[in-house]
Formats: C-alpha cells, structure tokens, sequence
C-alpha cells in the first residue's frame, strides 16, 4: 500500500484546500447530511466512480446526487438540495491515469479545492480513496482515513487467513493461510510489515511479515503463548502478552535483535496492550483485581492506574488522536463498545460489538459483531457492515 | 475381565489405524491422479500395499506387551470444566486430577499434555491466557499431589477449539475445560 501511495505522491496541490467554513461538525450528534453532487467527465472508470460513491456513504456524513449532465448552474444544484459539487475530469495516456477534482460550494459559488491526482491506471481504487479523503476532509477539516489499509483475521472452513482490507472499496486480500490459529494482525505504523501471533507446534509465538514479499518469521516468544502484539509509534518494538512461568506478563521486544523485556508484575493475566500515540504509555487488560479491566501504565516508571471497573472490559485501543481509549465491555451478556476519555475520566458507550479498532483518523471504529465487520462513527449512531463472515481481531492504522 | 477390555481396545485401535491408513492413501491418490491422471490400476496396488488389520493388530500388541504393564496403557479420563473466566478448580475437577495423578505416579512411562479451552466468550487474547491458566492449574494441581512437572505439557487453545457450536450456556459450559491426552514413550516434543 505504502508503494503505491509513494507512486502516487504525484498530487499536485493547485489551490490550498480552504478550511475557512467546517461544513458538518463530525462531534454534533444527528448532524444533518451534506448533500453532495458528483460529476464525472472525460474518460469513463467505473472503479473510480463506484469506489468514490462506496467511501463517501461509508463516511456517512454525505448524500449523494449522481449528476450526469451539464447544464446544470450552481443555482439549480443548490435548489434541489445540493450544497457541494465534485466536478471530476478522468484523463488517461500512456498508463497514467489523471484525476482533476474541483469541489465547489454551490451556495456561495466558491472552488474549495482543486486537486490534481495521478497515478498507474491500476492504481484507480486509491485514486478514488484519494478524492473521497480529500472531500472528506474538505467538508468536516478532520484527516481522511480511506488510503489506509486494515488488517483482520478470517476463520474458515480448515483454517485461518490473515488478510489486508480495503475498508472503503469493501475489498479484502488473503495475504496468509494458517490451519492453525493465527492471531491480532498489527501494521507496523510504516505500513510495510504485519505483527501477528501464530500457532506452530502447539505453541504460540510472535511473527513478523514483509507485505511486499509475503515472507514472514518469529521475531520474539516466551516460554508460553505469545499473543497480542502491538506496535510502537516508532516501528522499532513490539509490545505483547509473554508468559514468565504459567503467568502472563507483558514484554516489550526489540523487533530487530528479538530482545524481550518484561515490562508488568502481577499475579494476574495481562493482555492485549496498545501504546500511546506518543509511546509512552501502554493501555492493556489485566485481571489483577479478580476480572479483566482496562489499565494504563507509564512505561517509564511503571506507575499503572486502573481506568474500568466493569464486569469484562477487553479490548482496549488508544485512540490514534490520544485523548480516548474504546474498549469492550460485557454488560449482563451485551458486548458494548465503550470510550473513556483520558482527561475527564468519563466513559461512555458508543455502539454494541467487540474488538474494537480505530479508523486511522480516529474519528470511527471498525469492530465485530456475530455476522461481520462493521464500521461506524464514535460521534453518531449509524453503522455500516463492511464485511460479512466470521472476523477477528481487525486492525487499521 | 480387565484383558477382555484391553483386546477390544486393541481392535478398535488397530481398526483406526487401517482406516486412517487408507484415507491418508486416498488422500495422496486424489492428490497424484488430478495432476498426472494415474489410472485405476496403480490406485489398486497402492491399497494393497496397506498392513491389513491383524498385522496391525499383532504389531501393536506386540509393542505394548514388550513396553508397559497392562495397567498403564493408555488410559482416558474425563475433560474438568470451570466456570465463566475462572481458572479455579472444582470439587469434581480435583477428583479426576487426584485419580490422574495415582495413574502416573504408578506409571512413569506415561507424559500427559493438558489442553486448556474457553468458551466464545469475550476477547480471543484474554481467553488464550486463560486456556494457559486453565491448563496450569490442573498442571500445579498434579505436581502438588507428586507427579514430576517434567512429564506433563500444557497447552491453551483459547477459544479456538470448542466442542459445541452453539451460542447458549450449555454449549459454554461444555467448552470450558481441560482436556487430558495421555502417551506413552516419546511424545509430545518430551
């Protein structure tokens, strides 16, 4: 993925998105949609066309009016209810596809953006994340979260399938086979390798896979099964769940020299940890106090302070922006995806489901339910089933 | 009456062996003729070529006889099951691990491996840990009643392996267990 955004760095900026007026405030619950026109000339790329339209309602902010014909002045568009217009020219010569996007306010007549993208004629499907995050991005002044790829596990008949997911285009790629159990995919914050826990020999251990090549080997284990590896924001360790005796404890492991340091103390399990987006703290479940509860550790200094007090709270992730933590709580045999905010302390239940994984933007989730993966916005109440099947363990980054 | 069961065993055992040998033949012939396209003629010979049931049957006994008193084949105890993310043995569960233990303390060719498993629900990292708890517990429980740690390996399946299908406590209940797998001689990577 990395590769072809690297390819695709050939976006020319010609007019600095202008962040002056936030079109939808992501954070105001029921917040009405942005009707927006998408208007496509030049030459025709169904995966363009179809994958933007795809991005667009899975953001869940926009209603889109398909425009086929010129003619149309930004008057009438405003009349029938639309207040942005997409206008997409598609060029292609010599392999090289060119997108040219200008987005208009047909309110105020203004470009809000004029963009150039351009790529190999088969990188169209990031194309057309490329336009939707920056539509996006234009309309609510958040990042984009469409170019990025999640990783997740797939069960099936015989075995197990780590596989990468295009989470707009609703597109997943087996890059994986196992039939035996593989484990929490993590991509590295790079995006060029995956962290995994797989089962050889009755044992789990902690596995690292190049996604150019496909290649993959054990990097760091313990005497037990090694489970729930999580990258740091540097690329350079792993943090994951090792076994000192029969006891889990947590491991920090230097992914190039395979170097483990135990970083916990308890009697308990300790599992499933998530660094801080600045690396200095660690997020993780521990049931040191009789069930498994979030906490959260200063690695420094290994102050630890316990931030739920549920009956079965799993799962916890920082949030790419810092300020929270989503979870999953069992609540009287509900899953309830839960937040708690760092600074205030608060907690709050944001959708019914487990697994928990933020959206690169930190804006949504993606998680598991019986049936599938799903995706929906921490601020309002509409979900989105990405993929049916039985799921496990997404990741985005 | 205790050898009477022994030889049904040994029937069983050795029928297995046959059937699983021919399946695995079959495997491999299906494998072989969908590239090359063997003709039926070769498939025959290769069946031939499988130990009937009998010599089976003599070879393993013969094994047996040569190798273990009659008391510490292989013997099969029932699963101990827990509650909902416990690892705490119950009255039942120490009873069988009691009875284990007098197994192997009077038959030191025999290594066990203990399975560890949960039920579906909550997160699959947590419930590794716990199937690893599970196992360790039964493990610890053995060792305090006598029996050399070094023979017996665990193992956490974590919710991966359930035995029921169902989304209801029944089916739960029966999910959460320790398996016993006993054996005799090199086994188990001891």
């Amino acid at each position: 993925m990395k590769r072809f955004v690297a390819v695709l760095s050939l976006v020319f900026c010609l007019i600095k998105p202008s962040f002056g007026k936030i079109y939808v405030d992501i954070r105001s619950p029921g917040v009405t949609k942005v009707g927006i026109a998408l208007r496509f000339q030049g030459e025709k790329f169904p995966t363009i066309e179809t994958v933007l339209k795809k991005d667009l309602l899975a953001y869940g902010m926009f209603r889109i009016y398909p425009v086929s014909l010129t003619g149309f002045t930004n008057e009438d568009l405003r009349l029938i209810g639309v207040e942005l217009l997409a206008d997409m020219k598609i060029e292609s010569a010599n392999g090289r596809l060119i997108l040219t996007l200008n987005l208009i306010d047909t309110g105020e007549g203004k470009q809000l953006v004029s963009k150039l993208f351009e790529g190999s004629e088969n990188a169209a499907l990031l194309i057309a994340h490329k336009v939707a995050d920056t539509i996006y991005s234009v309309v609510t002044g958040e990042n984009g979260m469409f170019t990025y790829p999640a990783v997740a596990v797939r069960k099936v008949a015989g075995g197990y399938e780590l596989c990468m997911l295009d989470v707009g285009a609703r597109l997943y790629k087996r890059v994986l086979f196992s039939n035996r159990p593989i484990q929490s995919p993590v991509l590295s914050p790079d995006g060029g390798r995956i962290a995994f826990s797989l089962m050889r020999r009755g044992d789990f251990d902690i596995y690292v896979l190049n996604v150019k090549t496909a290649k993959y080997k054990k990097v760091c284990g313990t005497s037990g099964p090694d489970t729930a590896p999580f990258w740091s924001p540097d690329g350079k360790f792993l943090v994951f769940s090792g076994y000192v005796g029969d006891n889990p404890e947590l491991f920090l492991c230097d992914v190039k020299t395979g170097k483990i340091k135990r970083i916990t103390r308890s009697i308990g399990i300790e599992t499933s940890p998530s660094f801080s987006p600045d690396g200095k703290r660690i997020v993780f479940v521990s049931n040191r106090a009789g069930r498994p509860n979030i906490y959260i550790m200063d690695i420094e200094t290994g102050r630890t302070v316990r931030i739920s007090s549920g009956y079965y709270d799993v799962s916890p992730e920082w949030s790419p922006k810092g300020d929270a933590i989503v979870y999953s709580s069992v609540v009287e045999g509900n899953y309830l995806l839960k937040l708690y905010y760092i600074d205030s302390g608060l907690s709050e239940v944001v959708g019914v489901g487990e697994d928990p994984t933020w959206s690169p933007n930190g804006n949504y989730i993606l998680f598991k339910r019986l049936g599938g993966l799903f995706l929906k916005s921490i601020y309002g109440s509409d979900e989105l089933k990405i993929f049916s099947g039985r799921w496990e363990n997404p990741f985005w980054r | 009456m205790e050898r009477g069961k022994f030889v049904r065993l040994f029937v069983i055992l050795s029928l297995l062996v046959f059937v699983m040998a021919c399946a695995k033949s079959q495997v491999k012939q299906q494998q072989a003729a969908k590239p090359s396209g063997v003709p039926e003629h070769v498939k025959e010979k290769e069946e031939v070529a499988v130990t009937t049931p009998q010599e089976a049957k003599s070879v393993m006994e013969k094994e047996l006889e040569s190798r273990v008193p009659a008391e510490c084949e292989v013997r099969h105890f029932p699963m101990i099951h827990f509650a909902f993310d416990s690892y705490e043995l119950n009255d039942e569960a120490k009873r069988i691990l009691t009875e284990i233990a007098e197994y192997m303390k009077k038959c030191p060719g025999v290594i066990l491996l203990i399975e560890g498993h949960c039920d579906e629900r909550g997160s699959n990292e947590y419930n590794l840990a716990l199937g690893w708890k599970r196992a360790n517990e039964a493990k610890k429980f053995l060792v305090s009643l006598g029996v050399d740690p070094d023979r017996i390996t665990t193992i956490s399946y974590g919710e991966e392996k359930p035995l029921c299908y169902e989304h209801n406590e029944a089916c739960w209940a029966k999910n959460r267990r320790d398996e016993f797998v006993f054996c005799v001689g090199k086994c188990f990577g001891k």
